[in-house]
């Protein structure tokens, strides 16, 4: 059974949170039950007949016959809250709820089949029409992304010939139409680097510096991709990557992943223009691996809530090229092992965490994050964490959290993951126990 | 541009050791630059990543303090911690009320994540209220509190000037609070010190501190306060100065009502009569005693100088007004009843008692009231100010027969927990009868879900069930129910002797 906290974070937004627990209360139920993991339900809603909803707590896999675009909707929330807080009655799950049962399970059986023999589709005629389409696809985007890098690059240099305070003076509109023109050319991803060009022109103190260091970085990337050919291919296949070369799912899937126990340290939502992403850090419990999962949504497509902070699942990850730890969730098990605490190695010291951060920025410059976990103290007196050597880290002046994170540590050295970015440290998270340890508290940004 | 290239060279040729191999592998393919500003995207790239990738962490070489002590008092149960960390960062003074009492009972320790927005909120309130608070913050609360010098105050300690000096004005306004809960004198000098100097809306905001230990030493600023430019500074000023009954304002207010109002006791061929003296024109002067030229839209449907006569009378004490004029307050109920100003008059007085209720004035006002104008109004504007022991006889029969929605909701802002249960719980029954119109509920449940005890909480809840899937649960119906839900599930933990 999922506990209340983990529900909190399985809501979309606050609203739908809020509803949700509005709809958590036994009594606006007419009918509801729960067999193993399956629980369902029937609510009174707008409409004359009453909403069905029904969740499988393995997923969580959520049905709901109410036409909300939210996902998981009020009804599927308050349901699980309704499970959590005041029970259900086991009963025999009514025909509905077999039958949406049923079909995932056909669905799910569907995706994990082995490719069947070529059809008509497959035919070794129609392959080479796809490869050929693909061919062409390829070219017309090879071609898009290398117009769109000469531009940039001429853009950079006029800025530089401009001088940076000339720069910091332009509307938001000069920034967007730069971004518009790389999105247009398929470089969503350089578009992004720009944007924080943008952020960095206006950052306070210290900006000239900041904006110089983004505008170099982009043109250290449009002098690297025009020389990708000859570079290692190391470095060629992370430049590919960094300008949105596709990497194929398939092919990915068909590699050998990364096996274990699962953990869900931190989950951030973004949002860039219509675009609604989750990126996960996750960490193995079995090998102290991290990886980073991204799930989008365009528009009011639902963004898929299943991996709210806290969670755990056995299953393998594939990682993608580069270093970004980026990787894909391949098989996915729910599991009922407990949340447990990242205990970095002694080595994890700060200055070792910086300096693989420092590694990996310095064959791969464009990164936006690093992902750091360490064991140490948080002092507010100081504005940082010290750890058992001495060395400090200082948090973002702007971070609010500081008093909780000191509250939580109680003056003793304290797991915390966060992000080295070209900005500093952002701590996003740290665990501790309880002084009866047996309750994990969990500070999040 | 020479400038720039000159510091990125100086710059480059003071970085020390190695550059990052990876760049160094990137940049062997460019070849020489062919633009002056590719030189400088060069150079720049250089010193950026040097200075990103080559740093060492500072090494701290001072002591480490002593961590928090073992705690002595349990850990509350996971339900509870859940219940006491919802509105962490949104404190009511209601809900964390209950939280410390709830916890107090229990004998547990605040969860620890809950501490800071804890100390923050309990800065906010009187000494008294403070104690409460801390009382269950266990030893990681006693080791945290001291480390932030803007809690000092709640160690009994002035608060920490830098705050003052250089905080945001949300800060400033706790800091000065916090002085004036602790040292009225002190936080008057604080704010004269500066008051000249800070910007209108600063000074607005400033200005609510003082009604923390109000006294007649606070005048001297009140006055300068009462002539500001900015129009709230003003009206603040003036409602504090109200609170002086042997000020100057106070005093000037009484001279309008001696020279406006004059009784003339009856005798036995003539009754007692009130006569009114209302002057023919406007004196610019009183504008600066906040008497308004025109009729506001408070007191709409009252006359020009009727109404000089409510702001008038609204800022007397009405117990001290009937002492002057040597009347009890059925005799003056009485006088007003059938008056050509009687809507004035009545006005006046209600709001007037309003801010200094008695027993006998409610008594009076309450038992001659049906035959004025308005008078629906009136009573309840009464009955907010009333205990549960002097309004439960009277409003139990008139509860029914007076009700309307719109008036009853005007007077719930000032509900209050001395409300008897039977009474809230009727109210709310009848309030439950007229659910056709959403937007009350609005008005009516952040009322009900911050005041009222577990007891009538459940009534409320179970009232309201019905309306979970009408669309009508706007926003703060939402917030409301999820205050009085967790206000419930607290007293479910631990139900307070009154319930």
């Amino acid at each position: 059974m999922l506990s209340v906290n983990a529900i909190n974070q399985l809501a979309p937004d606050a609203a739908s949170l809020k509803a949700g627990r509005e709809q958590g209360k036994l009594t606006k139920w007419l009918a509801s039950g729960i067999q193993k993991d399956m629980v369902w339900g029937e609510i009174q809603g707008s409409g004359k007949a009453p909403y069905r909803t029904a969740v499988d707590l393995r997923g969580p896999a959520y049905h709901c016959s109410c036409p909300s675009r939210k996902f998981p909707c009020k009804h599927s929330l308050g349901l699980l809250f309704v499970a959590a807080e005041a029970g259900l009655a086991t009963a025999e799950p009514p025909a509905w709820v077999v039958e949406w049962n049923h079909k995932r399970t056909a669905a799910q059986e569907k995706k994990a089949a082995p490719e069947q023999a070529p059809t008509e589709a497959d035919s070794p005629e129609r392959a080479a029409e796809r490869e050929l389409a693909a061919a062409k696809r390829a070219a017309r985007r090879n071609k898009l992304a290398s117009e769109g890098l000469a531009q940039l690059q001429l853009w950079l240099e006029d800025l530089l010939d401009q001088g940076l305070a000339w720069v910091q003076a332009q509307p938001d509109g000069f920034w967007q139409d730069a971004v518009a023109r790389l999105t247009n050319t398929q470089l969503g991803g350089i578009a992004r680097m720009v944007e924080d060009s943008h952020h960095a022109a206006h950052s306070g103190d210290g900006w000239a510096a900041r904006l110089l260091g983004e505008l170099s970085r982009l043109h250290l990337l449009c002098r690297a991709s025009a020389r990708v050919d000859v570079l290692d291919e190391a470095h060629a296949a992370e430049l590919r990557f960094l300008l949105g070369a596709a990497v194929s799912r398939d092919v990915l899937l068909a590699r050998d992943g990364v096996r274990g126990t699962w953990q869900v340290l931190v989950r951030i939502f973004e949002v860039s223009d219509a675009l609604r992403t989750y990126r996960h850090w996750l960490w193995c419990q079995q090998t102290g691996q991290l990886a980073q999962v991204f799930e989008f949504a365009a528009g009011a497509q639902p963004l898929d809530t299943s991996l709210p902070a806290g969670a755990t699942f056995d299953g393998e990850l594939v990682f993608y090229p580069g270093r970004s730890l980026r990787a894909l969730i391949k098989t996915r098990t729910p599991t009922a092992a407990p949340l447990r605490i990242p205990n970095p190695p002694e080595e994890a010291a700060l200055q070792s965490v910086l300096d693989q951060a420092t590694a990996l920025w310095a064959v791969q410059p464009w990164l936006r994050h690093v992902p750091a976990l360490f064991k140490a103290t948080p002092r507010a007196d100081l504005g940082g964490f010290v750890d058992h050597q001495g060395r400090f880290l200082a948090w973002p002046k702007t971070f609010a959290n500081a008093w909780q994170l000191l509250a939580l540590s109680g003056g003793r050295p304290l797991t915390v993951f966060g992000e080295l970015q070209a900005s500093g440290f952002a701590p996003m998270t740290a665990i501790a126990l309880d002084p009866a340890q047996r309750w994990v508290q969990r500070f999040e940004r | 541009m020479s400038a720039l290239r000159q510091t990125l060279q100086i710059a480059l040729a003071g970085v020390q050791g190695p550059l990052p191999q990876g760049i160094a592998a990137l940049a062997s393919e460019w070849g020489e630059t062919e633009t002056p500003v590719q030189a400088l995207y060069q150079a720049a790239t250089f010193l950026t990543q040097a200075e990103r990738c080559a740093r060492p962490l500072p090494q701290y070489t001072g002591p480490m303090p002593d961590p928090a002590a073992a705690e002595t008092l349990k850990t509350p149960p996971d339900a509870l911690t859940h219940l006491l960390l919802r509105h962490l960062d949104t404190p009511n003074s209601f809900i964390e009320h209950d939280k410390a009492a709830c916890l107090r009972a229990r004998g547990e320790h605040l969860p620890f994540l809950l501490l800071p927005g804890w100390f923050e909120h309990a800065l906010t309130r009187s000494a008294n209220e403070q104690t409460a608070l801390l009382t269950n913050i266990g030893a990681r609360g006693a080791w945290l509190l001291p480390q932030n010098p803007k809690w000092q105050p709640l160690l009994g300690q002035p608060p920490v000037d830098a705050l003052w000096e250089t905080g945001s004005l949300a800060e400033r306004y706790e800091w000065l609070l916090a002085l004036r809960y602790r040292d009225a004198a002190a936080g008057r000098t604080a704010l004269q010190t500066v008051w000249v100097s800070e910007p209108p809306e600063v000074r607005e905001k400033l200005i609510g501190a003082i009604t923390v230990g109000i006294s007649m030493a606070d005048e001297t600023l009140l006055e300068a306060a009462r002539v500001d430019k900015r129009k709230g500074v003003r009206e603040q000023a003036r409602a504090l100065l109200a609170q002086l009954p042997h000020g100057a304002f106070a005093q000037r207010l009484r001279t309008y009502a001696r020279d406006w109002i004059v009784h003339i006791p009856g005798g036995l061929l003539r009754a007692a009569k009130l006569n009114l003296r209302l002057p023919a024109a406007y004196e610019r002067a009183w504008a600066l005693d906040g008497l308004p030229e025109k009729t506001t839209r408070q007191h709409e449907g009252i006359g020009d100088k009727a109404n000089w006569l409510v702001e008038v009378m609204s800022h007397l004490p009405l117990e001290a007004l009937l002492a002057e004029l040597m009347l009890t307050p059925a005799a003056w109920i009485k006088l007003i009843a059938d008056h050509e100003y009687a809507a004035a008059l009545w006005a006046g007085s209600i709001e007037s008692f309003e801010r200094w209720p008695t027993p006998q004035l409610l008594e009076a006002l309450c038992t001659a009231s049906s035959p004025i104008h308005k008078a629906r109004v009136q009573r309840i504007g009464l009955v907010a100010a009333a205990t549960a022991a002097q309004v439960d006889p009277w409003l139990n029969p008139i509860i029914d027969t007076a009700f309307d929605l719109r008036l009853w909701l005007n007077a719930l802002p000032r509900l209050d927990a001395r409300w008897s249960r039977t009474l809230l719980k009727r109210l709310s029954a009848l309030i439950d009868s007229h659910r056709g119109q959403p937007g009350h509920w609005a008005d009516l449940l952040p009322r009900f879900a911050e005041r009222a005890d577990a007891s009538v909480l459940a009534d409320t809840l179970a009232l309201l069930d019905p309306l979970g899937n009408e669309g009508a649960a706007s926003r703060s119906v939402m917030a409301a129910m999820e205050i009085a839900d967790l206000r419930f599930k607290l007293h479910q933990f631990h139900p307070p002797a009154t319930a």
